[in-house]
């Protein structure tokens, strides 16, 4: 006898064996896999909107409706709103949906310009003052490499001023400065976007990885059947093309 | 209707709520004043909750809207898929709503939308595996672009590959069989010239965000208004 258990793990494989095969090429069991991925994920987004929603306003509301009145009454506002989100389907109405992504275009930018401002910029730049002269000589290195790395990038950045070369004169001391900053910045930002290439590459292989272990290993006969069926469309699918 | 309630209005919501949101963190007037701030705040927070969740219902109905259509219009090509779309959107849609409905019917049972037994199991056989084989796929992709990225052909180039190559080792156990080195080299990369690296990157994003605010602020950002009169 099947249990649901045992089909769901050869369900399991056989997703993800199917969206496998399209690395080599596109077949229906892709297809097939796809799909159910995009409507498994839209039901999923909606279900969690519900469970939120249930939590937020519906749930205490139902449960002690004198509480929700007295204090949070002005969640029916925003439920309001949400619902004059639906008027986006309307030819005339449509400019009602405006009013709810106000709300929440504004509240977004709000909390943004709070803590932007602290963590993006001043604590950078605090983070970037760093003693450049010291008795420890590789931690005085570390801070000229940090210094320089830090004012290159910008420097690479700077898009408006910057001091320019008149053709035929001798290069100015302030475009020479300028220069070696942007090839500083420039050959520091490789050496981060090499580490970060890295850091990809290690998480996604440790996601196959696990991907193998969890899905794949334990149901390898379901693994085996799909990776069939799935070679067998791509074959399908190059003779019609043919 | 007049602009002024088509645009003028939600515009208007925007400034004014940037405006106090971020005028009351940062002035300091006296504590009754912060206290009804605070509890505002949190309000204004819920607000975005409940209509961020209207906004994923609309999104999804958005995509069963485009699977009817196709499914009408198109094919045996395209329907069959479309259909298998539609059926577990509707199917997990209503698992949903019988949690939902059980976790007021019958509390103790302890039911809810997200645990609801098929909605679960749909969620760990569909959904998760789906989900994490997507990630994960990128990796094949990774591959073949690297090996056009990694083709040395100047300084920098030759510069991306020794880095990637030094974290690589340094993060693997067979880097430090082959050259103990690799991890305290892979260390003083991400401490040192990688955080220097992303440092202007997150400073040009900090003031990116800035000045988007200020562009909303001003009424000079109509992008999120959608079609226009």
């Amino acid at each position: 006898m099947i249990s649901w258990d045992l089909f769901g793990a050869w369900l399991c494989a056989a997703m993800v064996v199917w969206i496998y095969s399209f690395v080599y090429r596109d077949n229906v069991f892709y297809k097939v896999a796809e799909h159910m991925f995009v409507g498994t994920a839209a039901g999923y987004s909606i279900a969690l909107a519900l469970d939120s929603l249930n939590r937020v306003l519906i749930s205490p509301a139902v449960r002690s409706p004198q509480t929700f009145l007295t204090t949070s009454w002005h969640y029916l506002i925003p439920a309001i709103l949400g619902v004059l989100m639906f008027a986006k389907y309307s030819r005339k109405y449509y400019w009602l949906a405006r009013y709810a992504v106000a709300i929440n275009i504004a509240v977004g930018t709000g909390l943004a310009l709070r803590t932007v401002p602290i963590a993006n910029v001043v604590r950078q730049i605090t983070a970037t003052i760093v003693p450049l002269w010291g008795s420890d000589p590789v931690k005085v290195f570390n801070n000229w490499v940090l210094v320089l790395i830090t004012l290159g990038g910008l420097t690479y950045f700077l898009f408006t001023i910057f001091p320019r070369r008149v053709e035929g004169a001798r290069a100015s001391p302030q475009h020479l400065v300028y220069r070696a900053l942007y090839y500083i910045g420039i050959y520091g930002m490789m050496v981060g976007f090499g580490a970060l290439f890295a850091n990809t590459i290690m998480t996604r292989v440790g996601f196959l990885i696990s991907i193998y272990l969890i899905y794949i290993q334990p149901q390898a006969w379901a693994s085996i059947i799909a990776a069939v069926l799935a070679a067998i469309a791509i074959i399908v699918g190059i003779l019609r093309k043919k | 209707m007049s602009l002024v309630v088509r645009r003028h209005i939600p515009q208007l919501i925007v400034t004014v709520i940037i405006i106090l949101t971020v005028a009351f963190y940062y002035l300091y007037i006296n504590k009754g004043i912060a206290e009804s701030f605070t509890t505002a705040d949190k309000a204004l927070s819920d607000w975005a909750v409940i209509i961020t969740s209207f906004a994923l219902i609309v999104g999804g109905i958005d995509i069963l809207r485009f699977h009817l259509v196709r499914l009408r219009k198109e094919g045996l090509k395209q329907a069959p898929f479309s259909a298998v779309t539609i059926g577990l959107l509707v199917v997990m849609v209503f698992f949903a709503l019988h949690g939902w409905f059980l976790s007021y019917a019958d509390p103790k049972a302890g039911i809810t939308i997200t645990t609801q037994p098929q909605f679960r199991w749909l969620y760990l056989n569909v959904y998760a595996p789906a989900d994490a084989a997507m990630y994960s796929i990128l990796v094949f992709y990774i591959a073949s672009a690297s090996y056009r990225a990694f083709r040395v052909r100047n300084p920098m180039a030759l510069l991306l590959l020794v880095t990637a190559l030094i974290v690589i080792f340094g993060n693997t156990t067979i880097g430090g069989l082959i050259w103990p080195g690799f991890l305290p080299l892979r260390d003083w990369i991400m401490t040192v010239p990688n955080t220097a690296a992303f440092r202007p990157i997150t400073i040009g994003a900090g003031l990116g965000t800035i000045i988007l605010g200020l562009r909303l602020l001003t009424w000079r950002e109509v992008s999120w208004l959608g079609r226009r009169e």
